[in-house]
């Protein structure tokens, strides 16, 4: 009768028993790491979130206007604009005088085909053709500048 | 034998149930609470439950006094936390090594008074508030275990005095003491996120600079001004000078404390033409067509002869009577449309009874009681009636709006649930009234009293006012008011500034003038150039015609050199 302790399914009772009780164990203790890591973790973030406040508050007193205006004074070399010196659209400030050299980018086309008339290998800032005929300089809108590559490819001999 | 092992048998099964029958009733009891804990009050509280974790910043929130912010979320007020020292005396072996070596780290503090904390009988007393992380690093290194902190907040205003007669300031207690801290004490308190003000810190600022460089250059004694939307009366910018840096408010005097821009009642002058102007126009048929006689001073009885103080002597037309500040010309208005009349129009504009602003700091217009219709002529022109210069502004800016009464206002809105029925849909004045209070604002800048105000391309109108201040037995004409009330552009009117010296004196660069044209002018012209600059406003060059058609009723210097000529031939 004694050994009935040891029946098969007493045993199994006991193991799962056993089982349980540390996988109770193991689940509590690793509830009570991860609690205290997470306590760690917020105090963490609370530190965090207080260290951003006060850089928040630091970086609004850093650009306060006053101050803002008076490092401007002092290393800006720029002032206030006037009031007719404001525009909405862009389009309404008119182009300076036309430039000398056009600022597109040259034809790499031409460049090829021919070699420019005189020979040389103009800079690199400037395009290889020959400065264009003086009629077409003054003009700046961008359809005779047109005109004036379609011109210049016909030049080019091709 | 059977029987007997049988029974033996039955009497351990029963055991053995009873047993099971204790534990598993155990495990339902655990399982039942496991629920209750889990599910049931889970369920109910589950914010309580997953917030332990977070207790301390739940705690800490609950505490925090919330944000005060500007429209675009510059911070004007926050709570930071800091160590604060106190002594807990009964740990203390050496109180005076101790209150030695305190004094010597903090000079401020007094030796002898801190020697009497450090020996008082109980065990808490404060030392000092609101140390920085390196004061408490430099206490914590005496180790003296009676010396201990405690967190606390302590309110920060990063702009400093930019803003202090609106956001006020708080005890070390947290509790708001003037301003926005104080009217919005139990909402800052309430763990609210922020709350974000109609202020524009840079507009605040361009004011502040305007209004300052001008006490100085002039040795005002003081100076107030306003920024407001014209369309929702919303305040971008409100400066009273002298202030003060909140942070020490309780070293501010007086003077520097009081908001002169709200708490101040003043009689302003001219500038108060522009609502007797308003409503004449509005309750009369053809206003325009009248004439003023301006050539003798006006003699009431019981009253002095009012006069002009850029004397035309000539008949005036209306917009001649605005443009060269006639007080004969707008008395005469005055005592055409009889007291009623013009007190209900004071009432509309907002001028009778006090603004209602969200600040504590707001004070009541005064009239003089009782009424006399003398009173009437003087109030046309601004005497005899003080106000504030809030209400002015509110009232103005109605006027030219279109004619739609608003509030002045300080909290944006949607922020707080307090300020739901703000908008008041109310006419004050028709909208061809206001149209030609534009043309008229307009015509003093480009040919009246206001040209120093002028921007070009900005369309800016406004209304002078110098007035002698009251002082014992009449009015002292040494010590002025010199204001200016201005809104641009004129043709569609956005913003609305208000500016005021008290007591300037004139300078070589004003030929020794103190009058408003001379020195309130340009500042507000300096303030709208500023704003328009912020704001990236463009020119607008709408040709002459937006005043023209006033323009052909005012006579030149010419004109009224020849007429005089003519008459005296």
């Amino acid at each position: 009768m004694s050994l009935r302790i040891f029946r098969i399914s007493n045993v199994f009772s006991w193991s799962v028993a056993i089982l349980l009780g540390s996988a109770l164990f193991w689940v509590s203790q690793s509830v009570q790491r991860q609690e205290e890591s997470l306590r760690r973790l917020s105090r963490q973030v609370n530190l965090e979130l207080e260290a951003i406040r006060v850089l928040e508050a630091e970086w609004d007193y850093l650009n306060s206007p006053v101050r803002l205006e008076t490092l401007a004074d002092t290393y800006l070399p720029v002032e206030n604009p006037e009031s007719l010196q404001v525009t909405e659209d862009i389009s309404d400030i008119p182009e300076a005088a036309a430039p000398v050299v056009p600022s597109v980018k040259p034809i790499p086309v031409s460049l090829s085909a021919t070699p420019p008339s005189d020979g040389e290998l103009a800079p690199a800032s400037t395009p290889p053709e020959e400065t264009p005929s003086e009629n077409v300089i003054q003009n700046s809108d961008r359809q005779k500048f047109n005109a004036l590559l379609e011109g210049l490819d016909e030049g080019g001999g091709f | 034998m059977k029987g007997e092992r049988g029974s033996a048998l039955d009497q351990a099964r029963g055991r053995m149930v009873i047993v099971s029958a204790v534990f598993v009733l155990a495990y339902i009891i655990v399982a039942a609470r496991v629920v209750d804990i889990s599910i049931i009050q889970g369920g109910f509280k589950g914010r309580d439950v997953a917030g332990y974790a977070d207790e301390s910043r739940d705690e800490g929130a609950l505490l925090r006094r919330a944000d005060i912010t500007d429209r675009n979320g510059v911070l004007l007020a926050r709570s930071l936390r800091t160590a604060s020292l106190y002594v807990d005396p009964s740990m203390v072996r050496n109180a005076e090594e101790v209150a030695k070596s305190l004094v010597r780290l903090f000079p401020d503090l007094n030796y002898g008074s801190t020697l009497k904390k450090i020996q008082a009988k109980s065990r808490f007393e404060w030392l000092k508030r609101n140390l920085t992380p390196d004061e408490q690093q430099k206490v914590l290194y005496l180790g003296e275990p009676g010396l201990a902190f405690k967190d606390e907040d302590r309110r920060i205003y990063p702009q400093g005095g930019l803003t202090s007669h609106l956001v006020g300031y708080s005890s070390v207690d947290g509790n708001g003491i003037a301003g926005v801290e104080s009217s919005f004490d139990g909402f800052l308190k309430g763990n609210n996120p922020s709350l974000a003000l109609t202020i524009d810190v840079r507009f605040q600022h361009a004011l502040r600079r305007e209004l300052n460089a001008a006490m100085h250059e002039y040795k005002a004694k003081g100076a107030a001004g306003i920024v407001m939307d014209v369309r929702n009366g919303e305040i971008l910018a409100l400066v009273s000078l002298p202030d003060f840096d909140p942070h020490h408010a309780v070293d501010a005097k007086d003077v520097q404390k009081f908001n002169k821009a709200t708490l101040g009642t003043y009689e302003l002058g001219s500038v108060f033409k522009v609502f007797s102007v308003a409503a004449f126009i509005d309750s009369q048929k053809n206003p325009l067509r009248k004439a003023f006689d301006a050539r003798e001073p006006l003699k009431r009885k019981s009253a002095r002869p009012i006069r002009d103080y850029h004397a035309q002597e000539r008949i005036l037309s209306l917009p001649e009577v605005f443009i060269h500040s006639s007080n004969i010309g707008t008395a005469l208005m005055a005592e055409t449309m009889g007291t009623k009349t013009l007190q209900d129009y004071y009432t509309h504009f907002g001028l009778i009874g006090k603004s209602p602003l969200e600040i504590p700091e707001v004070a009541t217009s005064r009239f003089n009681t009782p009424w006399h219709d003398v009173d009437t002529l003087s109030a046309s022109f601004g005497h005899a009636v003080a106000v504030t210069p809030l209400q002015l502004i509110t009232g103005v800016s109605s006027i030219i709006n279109g004619g739609e009464k608003i509030e002045p206002t300080l909290i944006l809105n949607d922020n707080t649930h307090q300020k739901a029925a703000k908008s008041v849909s109310e006419r004050i004045v028709s909208p061809q009234t206001a149209h030609r209070m534009r043309q008229l604002m307009r015509l003093n800048v480009t040919d009246g009293s206001g040209k120093k105000a002028n921007v070009p391309g900005l369309m800016v109108g406004g209304k002078t006012g110098t007035a002698d201040k009251p002082g014992p037995g009449g009015y002292d004409h040494d010590k002025r008011l010199s204001s200016f009330v201005a809104a641009f552009p004129m043709d569609d009117p956005r913003y609305a500034v208000f500016v005021m010296l008290d007591e300037p004196t004139g300078t070589k660069n004003t030929n020794n003038f103190a009058t408003a044209g001379w020195v309130a002018a340009p500042v507000a012209g300096e303030v709208i150039a500023t704003i328009a600059n912020l704001e990236g406003l463009a020119p607008r060059i709408v040709g002459q015609d937006f005043e023209s058609t006033l323009r052909h009723l005012v006579k030149s210097e010419e004109q009224v050199r020849e007429e005089r000529n003519a008459q005296s031939h």
